[in-house]
């Protein structure tokens, strides 16, 4: 296990710095300069050069790299050109508990939501309920989470005068936002989880199970639900750092401080720094879930581990 | 301003605004609504009358300001913006305007603004003179005014501030070329003390321009006053630190939580002579579209051609929404140019072949189908009400007359019969929105069917639009483009064609010639005639194709009342003082008992 969380550790280092060098190359390909966003008109070569060496880009690109990287090593990023009052994790450390509070709580409701009609769903296999389910994880998954969010803020807020329509506050300002994040979501985990379950159920040690005489509930919680984590963990985990890190569609219809809009409009703004430190910081958080995803898989599948020490 | 100007101005924006008006309801709402909603803005119209005559008995704020006695209280008076409509890196608008944080002028004075006339007033100043050649303007400034910390405002501190913002490259700085040196000054080539501004004594301010340059004044409603040596002192950013802030407006910056939350409150030091009513101004992320605004989540909406038809039909089956909407006049005009550089990209160098292009494009029926009532066709750059517009004769000319059929002759005169062996061209379209496209898509779609010939539509942002179209060979053989005024004056929209303007890949200097004749002329109703002259070249030049100047229609409660808001000599009511586009403080508004908007959702 030692070595193999090692050997993942080093992926994962490496995979850093090829992200890295790609992510810088990137910004300095496509067109535009970070002083030049939304300009009418092009500054002169004159002005141009006075931003260059403000900002230490008047050094040859390969050692721009090495600069940023010597100090990525130390954790700082830089200052985002469009808030040069914070440095670049500052402002990730700001915008991300807006973003990972809506996030989570949409993703537990998902979760809860989706993982109990897969339930039913499974249960009643290709019963009326189970067709029920099916289509509504077919609708819900293909309406976009902003449609979502503009039919609830018309009727919640707009018509019925129940929950306010945005902005941030107390709990009632978190409901319509996580309902329009996380209900498109359900979809996806409830036929996941049905499909989970329904394998699970066909497998022989169930048959045996249930040849033995045991009852419903007592294979599903010992046996179905069990192994059909498996596949369910490695699927729903990685869905807390998407959702925790924001959507711009979310946070723009419901005006919520958080890192989506960073997303975009960094680079849209052609602010390298920001678009290195989030598209770093995005990385490290994906990785790692699939990191401890891996490692539960070991701790859940002793099959895993069994491998592991051939 | 002549008398002349005036009674053409008022006509026009009068016209400008019944037709617009009219045909966004025309397109929007079925006959029977259309005559409700006529009577309903006569309802509202008086409404303001009336309170507005109220006596002014109400709560007082911390400026002294009374509110007149429908106001609620003052800690229900406040102005709610969203962060993200600027929302950039600075904090003082003389560091960058494109990339600013603060949309408002709330905390720093400008020279002068605009009236509810579209008039340009004195702020910071009280009066200001031309010299007899027309060179050297100079501004009586207001001897009351002071920073937040005590010290007065001076001549020194606006010299200062316009000298440091243009030699540390400002984004913004083309808008002041006309100020003697302001080019060399932004290219280093001579040192900022050689800028055409100057402190006469503590409270004369001197402006020298290269040319007599008649809207000088309008340029001072972007020009906002920092503290002399304040980054030198304070140090950067300190226009984002409350800590740090030195406001010369009627507002210092008390909260800053980037992205978050931005709080201005009253300035009691402030001794000019913009007086708000609301006590706060409080910027956060505001959630969006109609709901929000049927909530009363946020202050105002806009609606416009890319607001989706389902949501201009709620407004409009709405009384409340449809007597809270306010149309705007045109700002801004989109419209086609062609690389016509020597050799580029041939044969779009041949006046033939463009005024074909030209030619072959419906341009009424285009924008009437597609913009659905929220634009006008333009015939010239000036949007239709524009100081100045001379639409109604620039129609006639060649160029705007649509007939596939001649278009067709010119282009087998170029040799391109049917379209036969013409270059495939890419149009690129600077950052469009979905109408825009859907526009441009119009356009691509006339040319094949009417010429045989096919164009490649290349959307872009910003910058990207920037490298290809002005910078590093000027690649864009054809390109769509908006432009957006700045100040009350043909010289906004006509300044930008002048060929070391470095907007455009085509060059005349004839054209330029012309025009700067034109623009320097003292009499104004001579300068108005010859500036029609010019703007009709322009279209005949066939260098540019004007295709339309879109407006808005904005809501805002009815419960909000106050001066500002009330309908200007041609009809028009803004939000917010000083009228379109321009940088304000929001006085003049206050907020009411909700009760008129029972009813909105």
């Amino acid at each position: 296990m030692i070595s193999y969380t090692a050997k993942r550790l080093f992926g994962i280092l490496i995979t850093l710095l090829l992200l890295s060098i790609l992510t810088f190359a990137l910004t300095r390909l496509v067109p535009g300069t970070p002083w030049g966003a939304n300009a009418q008109i092009p500054l002169s070569a004159e002005q141009e050069a006075i931003f260059r060496q403000r900002y230490g880009m008047d050094k040859p690109v390969v050692e721009q790299y090495l600069i940023w990287l010597r100090n990525a090593i130390l954790l700082d990023f830089g200052r985002p050109f469009t808030a040069p009052e914070l440095s670049v994790t500052e402002l990730i450390a700001k915008a991300l508990p807006y973003s990972a509070i809506v996030g989570g709580i949409a993703c537990l409701f998902a979760l809860a939501i989706g993982v109990i009609l897969g339930m039913v769903a499974a249960a009643a296999r290709n019963g009326w309920l189970d067709n029920l389910v099916t289509s509504y994880a077919v609708i819900i998954a293909a309406m976009p989470s902003f449609v979502l969010a503009y039919l609830l803020a018309y009727f919640f807020a707009a018509q019925w005068r129940l929950l306010p329509s945005g902005g941030w506050g107390g709990p009632q300002h978190l409901v319509l936002p996580v309902i329009a994040y996380g209900l498109p979501v359900t979809g996806g985990v409830a036929r996941w989880t049905r499909q989970c379950l329904v394998d699970t159920m066909s497998s022989d040690y169930v048959r045996t199970a249930y040849a033995k005489g045991l009852r419903q509930a007592a294979v599903i919680a010992r046996h179905v639900l069990r192994n059909a984590l498996i596949p369910m963990i490695t699927s729903f985990l990685p869905l807390f750092p998407g959702m925790m890190t924001g959507s711009i569609f979310i946070e723009v219809v419901f005006g919520l401080p958080g890192l989506g809009r960073y997303f975009v409009q960094s680079s849209s703004n052609r602010d390298y720094p920001l678009v290195l430190g989030i598209t770093i910081f995005w990385a490290v958080l994906i990785m790692l879930t699939y990191f401890i995803t891996d490692v539960l898989y070991g701790i859940i599948d002793p099959r895993v581990r069994i491998t592991e020490r051939k | 301003m002549s008398a002349n100007k005036k009674l053409s101005r008022r006509n026009m924006l009068k016209l400008a605004g019944l037709t617009g008006a009219g045909a966004a309801l025309a397109a929007c709402a079925p006959q029977t609504v259309e005559k409700v909603v006529e009577k309903e803005k006569v309802v509202e119209v008086e409404k303001i009358v009336e309170v507005t005559a109220a006596a002014p008995t109400g709560p007082t704020n911390a400026l002294g300001v009374t509110l007149p006695a429908d106001a609620l209280p003052l800690d229900q008076q406040y102005i709610k913006l969203g962060i993200g409509a600027v929302g950039g890196g600075f904090g003082h608008i003389m560091e960058s305007l494109y990339n600013r944080a603060f949309e408002h002028a709330g905390g720093a004075e400008t020279l002068t603004t605009l009236n509810i006339d579209l008039e340009t007033v004195p702020v910071a100043c009280e009066s200001w003179t031309v010299s007899e050649d027309g060179l050297s303007w100079d501004f009586a400034l207001r001897k009351d005014l002071v920073f937040s910390n005590g010290t007065p405002i001076t001549a020194h501190d606006w010299v200062y501030t316009l000298r440091w913002s243009l030699a540390r490259g400002y984004d913004f700085g083309w808008f002041y070329t006309d100020i003697k040196n302001a080019t060399e000054v932004m290219n280093g080539s001579v040192p900022p003390e050689q800028l055409g501004i100057e402190a006469v004594d503590d409270y004369t301010l001197r402006i020298t321009t290269k040319a007599y340059t008649p809207y000088l004044p309008g340029l001072g409603t972007w020009f906002q006053v920092a503290k002399k040596d304040i980054w030198e002192t304070a140090g950067e950013n300190w226009a984002l630190d409350p800590k740090r802030y030195v406001s010369s407006g009627p507002f210092i910056l008390s909260e800053f939580n980037r992205g978050v939350s931005h709080k201005w409150t009253l300035n009691k030091t402030y001794k000019g002579i913009r007086r708000p009513y609301v006590t706060e101004i409080r910027e956060q992320p505001l959630p969006g579209g109609i709901a929000a605004y049927i909530a009363g989540d946020i202050q105002t909406y806009a609606i416009d051609g890319n607001t989706p038809p389902a949501e201009v039909a709620l407004i409009n089956a709405n009384p409340v929404l449809r007597a809270e909407s306010h149309p705007q006049p045109s700002s801004y005009t989109d419209y086609l140019g062609f690389n016509t550089m020597p050799g580029a990209f041939p044969p779009l160098d041949n006046p033939d072949v463009r005024l074909a292009l030209c030619k072959a494009i419906d341009k009424e029926t285009l924008v009437g189908e597609i913009w659905r009532g929220f634009s006008n066709p333009a015939w010239g750059i000036l949007p239709k009400g524009f100081p100045g517009y001379t639409g109604d004769k620039l129609k006639e000319l060649d160029p705007n007359v649509y007939n596939p059929e001649a278009a067709r002759q010119l282009l087998s005169k170029a040799g391109f019969a049917d379209g036969k062996g013409f270059p495939k061209f890419e149009m690129w379209i600077r950052q469009p929105t979905p109408i825009q496209l859907t526009m441009c898509q119009a356009i691509q779609a006339r040319w094949k069917e009417n010429l045989g010939i096919e164009i490649e539509l290349k959307p872009a942002d910003f910058q990207a639009f920037a490298e290809v179209y002005q910078g590093k060979g000027e690649k864009a053989p054809i390109y769509h483009v908006a432009y957006s005024l700045d100040y009350y004056d043909p010289a906004t929209f006509l300044n930008v064609f002048v060929t070391n303007g470095g907007r455009h890949p085509h060059k005349d200097p004839a054209w330029d010639e012309a025009y700067a004749k034109a623009n320097t002329l003292r009499d104004p109703a001579a300068r108005f005639a010859a500036i029609a002259e010019v703007e009709a070249q322009l279209v005949n030049s066939t260098a540019y194709y004007f295709l339309h100047s879109p407006f808005s229609i904005m809501l805002w409660p009815c419960n909000a009342k106050g001066e500002t808001l009330q309908p200007n000599k041609d009809g028009y009511s803004f939000w917010g003082g000083g009228g379109v586009g321009c940088p304000h403080a929001y006085e003049g508004i206050y907020w009411t008992d909700p009760a008129c908007r029972a009813g909105v959702g």
